[in-house]
């Protein structure tokens, strides 16, 4: 008994000594943090599930340091500063996506320079038979069209009205993340959104069919921001 | 799509010898919640009074891992025994056995080859005296579930409770690319055989409420279309090719009518299914995404997940009234693939944490409290409880690859069973099926 409580005092010295080296406050997680975030600020709207993230795990770390608990705070900011990297690297590989004056740029560079580029709408020629079909995609658990993509959409509903007996499949697809089960849903979510609007854009719903594939059928492999944007989409296939 | 046919000739005798006195010892033991674990010696099974032989380690092996998962025992380290696996069960000096801290020993031999004779005794250390003796005969695979039996025979005689899951087996998908395999295992990863194999998707596997067959959805025909593939039979049939979705069949308990998810109507929604008319009787009716459903055991109820809030969360329905409809989670925004415990107390799912981390669950029902039963090891996703709730079946990524694992409903234990060339996930646990299935 008496070697027990030895082992005890031990433990608690032991934990004393420890605690008493331990940071103040997360004051150097926050920093970080705090400056992650600053230079993500671009990526506000291009990455708006990441961006929303970020500033709520900047939120929580705060609440945290105001209850004093310092560990969970620190990691809650490491946590915001490996969201808000993410951003940053998002904004890097987007800069048509997320910065307006690159993407007139990039537009019509690519116009020029790079014609079969395909996914750019100036590139897509809605009178040729075999236009390459434009991807929509989606924010992260989102199933709504994004402005961005109207136009695609159009150049989609142009090509349908000049090509009246074509028929085609739209495709939904969605990212890994999440459950297998709901990813099917959230598909089917996407592809069904895509229809309405060509729908709303005059186009006889008899002509579409829709499936979802889930997180099935990835574009991109690897667990990255950059790979969930590619395969959170809807494609389109003639199937006549 | 091809298909794999493997089927273990099997042929299993079982002579109880020895019932004893029924001892309920483990129930006693259970403390503020808390079980105090009856110690356990199980040496080495000797095959010709060789303890190392290939049968012998593996079914040794076996048994501990059966008692450890009970939750019952603590499987003494063999490395502390001062007695040699080779002494004959009549010749055993239960001071030996003392010494080490047992409680409970077990001896066991094997004799012959195809069939092998196995004969278990179980031991009360203290007392000297004998709890438990069978004589098994078998051939190949079914061996193991001879020992798989003796485990469930000695929890039903010390605690007076019979462990389902120590005759039942998982279902999951193996994915490795784009080919799919839906695999079958038994309950502690043994066995592994894919009864299905595909170039086309295969997904979100489930039992029938007898065990017979498993449910899944498959894009064989270009369609996600609900399959059942009968495990004696070895054929699949067609139960439901609605426009859209065809997926996520939870079996009601009287095994007549399963409930699943259609989209034929242009949104998920919650549908029964009788299963000899397949007449639909539609359960959900709303703009939300409502998907995944679990029968609770009594049949009355229905846990699913909708994002009708704006966010996926946990649901139940009330059969007799589907318009009363009560959200149970509200921690997280993103809580999924929920499953009911057999005895009804618990909800188990997949939830997203404050670090977008995606981990397993647990809902008390009665309580509405929630405890965490995975936490900052990789992915963990698709719970499934074991058919009495003991033990719960889930997918996990911490290796870095997606293998089975097994976790008790504390979250302290946990094991992978299963990890193999491909990514396996959504695991479902089956009912308990015969032994000679």
């Amino acid at each position: 008994m008496r070697r027990f409580t030895a082992i005890i005092i031990a433990l608690l010295a032991v934990t004393i000594a420890f605690s008493g080296c331990r940071m103040k406050s997360p004051e150097e997680a926050r920093q970080m943090a705090e400056k992650a975030f600053k230079d993500a600020l671009s990526g506000k709207d291009c990455d708006r599930e990441n961006f929303l993230a970020a500033e709520e795990l900047l939120n929580k770390a705060r609440e945290e340091v105001n209850k004093k608990n310092y560990d969970k705070a620190e990691e809650l900011f490491m946590a915001a500063k490996k969201k808000a990297d993410q951003i940053g690297a998002f904004v890097k590989s987007h800069p048509d996506l997320c910065d307006p004056k690159a993407k007139k740029e990039t537009g019509a560079q690519k116009t020029a320079a790079a014609p079969n580029d395909g996914f750019e709408e100036e590139t897509l020629s809605a009178k040729d038979p075999n236009m390459k079909f434009p991807v929509i995609h989606f924010e992260y658990n989102e199933y709504a069209v994004r402005a961005d993509d109207i136009p695609l959409l159009k150049i989609m509903a142009e090509w349908l009205v000049n090509f009246p007996e074509a028929a085609i499949r739209i495709e939904g697809h969605a990212d890994e993340r999440g459950s297998i089960d709901f990813n099917m849903s959230l598909g089917e979510r996407r592809a069904q959104e895509v229809r309405d609007e060509l729908g709303k854009l005059g186009i006889d719903l008899k002509r579409i069919r829709i499936i979802s594939y889930g997180e099935e059928r990835p574009l991109a492999t690897g667990s990255t921001e950059e790979a969930w944007f590619q395969n959170r989409r809807a494609e389109f296939v003639k199937t006549n | 799509m091809g298909i794999h046919i493997r089927r273990s000739l099997i042929f299993l005798c079982a002579i109880a010898l020895w019932g004893g006195a029924v001892h309920a010892q483990l129930k006693g033991e259970v403390r503020d919640g808390a079980l105090v674990e009856y110690a356990i010696a199980v040496p080495a099974f000797t095959q010709g009074g060789d303890p190392k032989g290939e049968l012998a380690k593996n079914l040794t092996e076996t048994l501990r891992r059966d008692l450890a998962l009970t939750g019952y025992f603590s499987v003494l380290d063999e490395r502390s025994f001062v007695e040699g696996p080779e002494v004959a069960a009549d010749k055993v000096n239960f001071k030996n056995w003392m010494t080490v801290g047992a409680k409970g020993l077990v001896k066991a031999t094997l004799t012959g080859v195809e069939p092998v004779e196995l004969e278990v005794q179980a031991f009360d250390v203290a007392g000297g005296k004998k709890l438990l003796h069978k004589k098994y005969k078998a051939s190949g695979k079914a061996i193991r579930k001879a020992v798989h039996s003796f485990a469930r025979d000695l929890v039903q005689l010390l605690a007076g409770e019979r462990l389902k899951f120590l005759s039942s087996r998982l279902a999951f998908i193996e994915k490795s690319g784009r080919n799919y395999k839906l695999m079958v295992a038994d309950f502690d990863g043994a066995d592994p055989t894919a009864v299905l194999t595909s170039d086309k998707i295969l997904t979100l596997p489930s039992w029938s409420a007898d065990g017979a067959k498993i449910y899944y959805t498959a894009y064989t025909s270009g369609e996600p279309y609900l399959y059942a593939f009968d495990l004696k039979t070895q054929k699949a049939a067609l139960i439901s090719d609605h426009p859209g979705l065809n997926t996520s069949a939870s079996p009601a308990p009287d095994g007549k009518s399963i409930a699943l998810r259609l989209s034929k109507d242009g949104n998920a929604e919650l549908y029964l299914m009788n299963l000899e008319s397949k007449a639909l009787t539609r359960l959900t009716s709303n703009l939300a995404i409502d998907t995944a459903p679990s029968f609770s055991a009594d049949g009355k109820e229905i846990a699913f997940v909708s994002n009708r809030s704006g966010n996926p969360h946990i649901y139940r329905l009330f059969l007799n009234d589907p318009a009363r409809v009560e959200r149970l989670t509200d921690q997280g925004k993103y809580n999924q693939d929920p499953d009911y415990s057999p005895d009804g107390k618990y909800i188990a799912f997949t939830g997203r944490d404050e670090f977008y981390m995606f981990d397993i669950f647990l809902f008390d029902v009665a309580s509405r409290v929630i405890s965490r039963l995975t936490q900052k090891q990789g992915k963990n996703e698709n719970p499934s409880f074991s058919p009495e709730g003991r033990l719960i079946v889930f997918s996990s990524d911490r290796t870095g690859k997606n293998g089975i694992w097994l976790s008790n409903v504390k979250g302290d234990k946990q094991v992978q069973i299963y990890t193999g060339p491909g990514e396996a996930i959504t695991p479902s646990w089956s009912p308990e099926v015969p032994v000679t299935q």
